[in-house]
C-alpha cells in the first residue's frame, strides 16, 4: 500500500525529531570535553567518565518516573501517570496530543533535555564531590527536581496555562541545572587552594583549552537539535528560522564576550569567549522561536557581556564555580527567559501558539510579568528542594571527598587509576632489575 | 632612616664571615618596612641607588667568601684572572629589594697552557661557580628560573669560549639564542677586571654592526610584552586571581621600556649596561631628542622607585610578587605617572618595531 501524504509528513517530522534527539545527546560529548578541559589533569578521567555514568542513571530514572512526572496527566503541579513508560501508549500524555511524532521518539528527545540539565548541575560539584553522590543525586534530580518545573511549563502545568514562553528551556533545562550547581558549590565550599587567607582568589586554570573549545563546538552543534528540534516537526519549515536565530545569537555572544574581555583585561581571553558562546546559546533557547533576527543578535551579545562580569563577580564573593555553571546557565537563563518578554513579536507568538507579544512589540508588561513570575517560581522551587536534598546528603553520607583524596585527585581516589597514567604515574625502569620488577609501577 | 649605607655598614659587609651573616645584613639593610608609608613614586626613586650599592657590596663579599671557601677546602686560589658578571637587573644597576641571581663568570686563559692545564682551570671555575651560586642563595638571592647562573656551563667560560658562544648565538638567532644575546648585552663586571670581558664586548659590537637581520631577531624577541593600557587610556588591572586589582609593573611597563632603550642603544653602537647610562648616551649622541630623553628618564626613575615597594603590597613578600603593584595603594599622581609611563612604553614599542627597517634603510 502506498503511504499517504499524512504518513510521509509524520515520517519526516519523526526523522527530524529523532535526529534532534541524537544531536541533544551529542551535547553530552560537549559537556564531557568542556568540563574535563576546564578542570585539572588529576581529575580528568573522573570528570569525563561520570558524564557517561550519570547519563545512564538519568535514562533509567527518567523512563521509570521522570517522564510520567513531567509530561504525564496529573494536576497543574505535577504529572501523575505514565510511569515505567511502555514506549507506545499515548493515553497518559495529553501534553503531546498535538504532536504527530511517535511518542517513543519524544521520550528520547525529552530524556536528552533532562540529561543536559543534569550535566549542567554537575558543574557545581566538579573536582571535589564523592562518586557516590553522582549515583544518588542523578536519581533524585531526575525524579524530584527536573520534572516539577518541566511539568509547570511544558507538561500543561500552571505556567503553561499562564502562557510562559520558554521554547526550548532556558528556565526548564538551563536555569534548573544552574541553580542546583549554585547550591552544590555553596554547600561543597571552594576547592582546596582556591582562596587565600586575605580572601583573594587563585586562578585554577583548566588543563586543556583545546578540549574546552571542542566541547563548546559540540554544544553549539548539538544546540541545533535542542532549539530547532523543539518544533517537534519539520514539515512547516519553522525549524530553519529557529536554527538561524540560534546561530545569530551564539555568534554575537562569542564576539561580544571576547571583545569585552579584551577591553576590560587587555587580553583576548579564550575561556571568556567560550562562556559567552554558551551564555548566548542558553539565552536564545527560550526566545529563539519568538524573536526577530536583530533581537537574537542583541540577546546573544548581552548574554556574552553579562556572563563575563558575573563570572568575575561570583569568583570575588567567594563562590567557587569551577565551570562557571551559574554564570553561564543561570544568569543567561534568567536573561533569556526575560528577553522573550521584551522582544517576542506578535506574529511569532501566534505562530508558536504560546503567550503574546513582548514589551517592545506592543504587548505591554503582561508577557514580561509572566516570564518573571515563571522565573521566580522555578528559582524558588529548585533552590529550596535542591538545598534540602543536598543538605540531607551532606549530613548523612557527606558530599565531599577528604582533603587527601582531593589533593591526590579524583581519578585515583574514586576510580583507582589516572586519566593520564603516563604523565602522572611514570614507569620507572631499573636497568639492573629483572623483567618482573621493571614492569612494576611506582607511584610518585 | 630607611635604606642607608654608611661606612660602618659597609665595613660590616666586608667583615662578614659567612653567607648566613650576609643574609642577616641584607635583610636588615634592605628592610622595606620604612618605605611602607611612601605611596608616591617620586619619594621612592632616590632609594634605588643605595639599594643597588647594598646588593653590589653583598654580592662582592659573597664572591670573596666563595673564593676563600675553595681555598679552605684545598681547591686552591683562582689560577687565572677572572671577572664576575651580573646580568639582568643587576647588570643594569636596577635591582629591586628582592632580587634573584642572573650571573656569569669569565676568565683569561694564558696562551701557553696545555689541554690538561686548561681542564684544571675550567674545573676550578666550575667549582667556584657552584660555590658562589649556593652562597648567594644562602645570602638571599634565589637562582633565576631560567638557570642564568655561573654554575651553568652556558654562563661560565674563558674569553675564547664566550666569544665562540656569542658567535654561535648570533649565527643562529632562534628565540632562545636571541634571548641569551640580550642577556649578555646587559652584562656588568661586578668583580674583577673589566678588561677581561672587553674583548667579548668588542666582538659583540662587531657582530651587531650592520647586521640588520640579527637586530630584527633581537627586537622581535621582546615586543610580545603587553602594556596593560586599554581604550581611552584606562589602566587594565588583573580582574581575578591572586593579583586582582594589580598591574604587572615588571612585564607591563618597566621591561618594555628597558628593552626599547637597550635596542636603540645596541643599534647605535652604545655598549653600556645601565638603562639610564644608555639613555644619557642616546641624548648625548642626538639619537633621541633631549626633551624625549628627559621624559623617558623621569618616568623610568619613578618606575624604579615603584619597584621597591611592590613586595610590600603582598603578604607573602615572595620574588614572584615583586612584579605586581596594587593600584589602590598608589597616590593619585603616581597612578597618573604610571599611566603616562605606559603610554610612553607603547610609543617606544612602536618606535622599536620600526627600528630594523629604518636601520636596513
Amino acid at each position: 500500500m502506498e503511504p499517504t501524504l499524512a504518513q510521509l509528513s509524520s515520517a519526516i517530522d519523526a526523522t527530524w525529531v529523532m535526529v534532534s534527539a541524537i544531536l541533544v545527546i551529542l551535547m553530552q560529548v560537549g559537556f564531557a570535553l568542556l568540563e574535563a578541559g576546564s578542570t585539572r589533569m588529576k581529575n580528568a578521567g573522573h570528570v569525563a567518565g561520570k558524564t557517561v555514568l550519570t547519563f545512564g542513571i538519568c535514562s533509567i530514572a527518567f523512563w521509570a518516573l521522570g517522564f510520567g512526572l513531567t509530561f504525564g496527566d496529573g494536576n497543574s503541579f505535577l504529572g501523575l501517570s505514565g510511569f515505567f513508560f511502555d514506549g507506545n501508549s499515548t493515553d497518559s500524555f495529553s501534553a503531546f496530543s498535538a504532536a504527530t511524532v511517535p511518542i517513543s521518539i519524544l521520550f528520547l528527545f525529552q530524556l536528552a533535555f533532562c540529561a543536559v540539565s543534569l550535566a549542567i548541575a554537575w558543574g557545581g560539584f566538579a573536582e571535589r564531590a564523592k562518586l557516590s553522590i553522582y549515583f544518588i543525586f542523578s536519581v533524585l534530580f531526575t525524579v524530584l527536581i527536573y520534572p516539577v518545573v518541566g511539568h509547570w511549563v511544558w507538561g500543561g502545568g500552571w505556567l503553561a496555562q499562564l502562557g510562559m514562553q520558554d521554547f526550548a528551556g532556558s528556565t526548564v533545562v538551563h536555569l534548573q541545572g544552574a541553580i542546583v550547581a549554585l547550591v552544590a558549590t555553596i554547600l561543597l565550599k571552594p576547592r582546596l587552594g582556591k582562596y587565600n587567607r586575605d580572601g583573594s582568589s587563585n586562578l585554577i586554570p583548566g588543563h586543556n583549552q583545546v578540549y574546552s573549545v571542542l566541547g563548546v563546538l559540540f554544544l553549539w552543534i548539538g544546540w541545533f537539535g535542542f532549539n530547532a528540534g523543539s518544533t517537534l516537526g519539520s514539515t512547516s519549515g519553522f525549524f530553519g528560522y529557529i536554527a538561524m536565530t540560534t546561530n545569530l545569537a551564539t555568534a554575537a555572544g562569542a564576539v561580544a564576550a571576547l571583545a569585552i574581555s579584551w577591553i576590560v583585561m587587555g587580553k583576548a581571553d579564550i575561556p571568556s569567549m567560550l562562556n559567552g558562546v554558551l551564555a548566548a546559546l542558553v539565552a536564545i533557547t527560550a526566545s529563539c522561536a519568538f524573536v526577530d533576527p536583530w533581537a537574537a543578535v542583541l540577546i546573544g551579545a548581552v548574554s556574552g557581556i553579562l556572563t563575563f562580569y558575573t563570572s568575575i563577580w561570583f569568583d570575588r564573593i567567594g563562590i567557587d564555580d569551577p565551570i562557571f555553571a551559574f554564570s553561564v546557565h543561570g544568569v543567561a537563563g534568567i536573561w533569556g527567559t526575560l528577553s522573550t518578554g521584551l522582544f517576542a513579536t506578535p506574529e511569532l507568538a501566534e505562530k508558536v501558539g504560546v503567550g503574546g507579544a513582548g514589551l517592545f512589540y506592543g504587548g505591554g508588561f503582561h508577557q514580561l510579568g509572566v516570564q518573571a513570575l515563571g522565573l521566580a517560581g522555578a528559582i524558588a522551587y529548585v533552590f529550596v528542594i535542591s538545598y534540602i536534598i543536598l543538605s540531607v546528603l551532606k549530613a548523612t553520607i557527606g558530599l565531599r571527598v577528604t582533603e587527601e583524596e582531593e589533593v591526590v585527585g579524583l581519578d585515583l581516589s574514586e576510580h583507582g587509576g589516572y586519566g593520564y597514567p603516563e604523565l602522572l604515574q611514570p614507569e620507572r625502569v631499573h636497568p639492573t632489575a629483572t623483567a618482573k620488577t621493571s614492569a612494576s609501577h611506582t607511584l610518585t | 632612616m630607611p635604606l642607608t649605607l654608611s661606612p660602618e655598614q659597609l665595613e660590616r659587609i666586608s667583615k662578614a664571615e659567612s653567607f648566613q651573616e650576609l643574609s642577616l645584613i641584607r635583610q636588615e639593610l634592605l628592610d622595606a618596612d620604612p618605605l611602607r608609608d611612601l605611596t608616591r613614586a617620586g619619594e621612592l626613586a632616590p632609594y634605588t641607588i643605595v639599594v643597588n650599592l647594598i646588593h653590589d657590596n653583598i654580592i662582592r663579599q659573597s664572591i670573596l667568601l666563595s673564593v676563600n671557601e675553595l681555598a679552605k677546602r684545598g681547591v686552591g686560589t683562582p689560577p687565572v684572572p677572572f671577572a664576575f658578571l651580573s646580568f639582568g637587573s643587576g647588570g643594569r644597576y636596577e635591582q629591586a629589594l628582592i632580587s634573584d641571581q642572573d650571573n656569569g663568570l669569565v676568565y683569561q686563559l694564558p696562551d701557553h697552557l696545555d689541554a690538561a692545564g686548561r681542564e684544571k682551570v675550567h674545573s676550578y671555575f666550575h667549582l667556584l661557580g657552584a660555590t658562589i651560586v649556593q652562597g648567594l642563595e644562602e645570602a638571599g638571592y634565589p637562582p633565576c628560573q631560567g638557570n642564568v647562573t655561573c654554575v651553568s656551563q652556558k654562563w661560565r667560560g674563558s674569553v675564547e669560549q664566550w666569544i665562540e658562544r656569542l658567535e654561535t648565538w648570533a649565527t643562529h638567532p632562534i628565540w632562545e639564542n636571541a634571548r641569551y644575546l640580550l642577556l649578555a648585552s646587559d652584562a656588568r663586571v661586578l668583580w674583577g677586571e673589566s678588561a677581561i670581558f672587553q674583548p667579548v664586548l668588542d666582538r659583540f659590537r662587531q657582530m651587531l654592526t650592520n647586521n640588520a637581520f640579527l637586530m630584527s631577531r633581537l627586537v622581535s624577541n621582546t615586543l610580545h610584552y603587553r602594556v596593560p593600557l586599554g581604550l581611552f587610556g584606562r589602566i587594565l588591572p588583573e580582574v581575578n586571581g591572586r593579583f586582582r586589582g594589580a598591574i604587572n609593573l615588571k612585564y607591563g611597563i618597566y621591561l618594555p621600556i628597558v628593552n626599547c632603550i637597550r635596542h636603540y642603544a645596541l643599534f647605535n653602537g652604545i655598549f653600556c649596561s645601565s638603562s639610564l647610562e644608555r639613555l644619557a648616551l642616546l641624548r648625548e649622541k642626538g639619537i633621541w631628542e633631549k626633551s624625549f630623553c628627559d621624559d623617558v628618564e623621569y618616568h623610568f626613575r619613578q618606575l624604579l622607585g615603584l619597584r621597591l615597594v611592590a613586595p610590600l603590597h603582598w603578604e607573602d613578600g615572595q620574588y614572584a610578587s615583586n612584579s605586581y603593584i596594587k593600584l589602590g595603594e598608589l597616590s593619585a599622581d603616581t597612578t597618573t605617572m604610571a599611566r603616562t609611563a605606559m603610554k610612553l612604553a607603547i610609543r617606544l614599542q612602536r618606535m622599536t618595531a620600526k627600528l630594523p627597517s629604518v636601520f636596513r634603510g
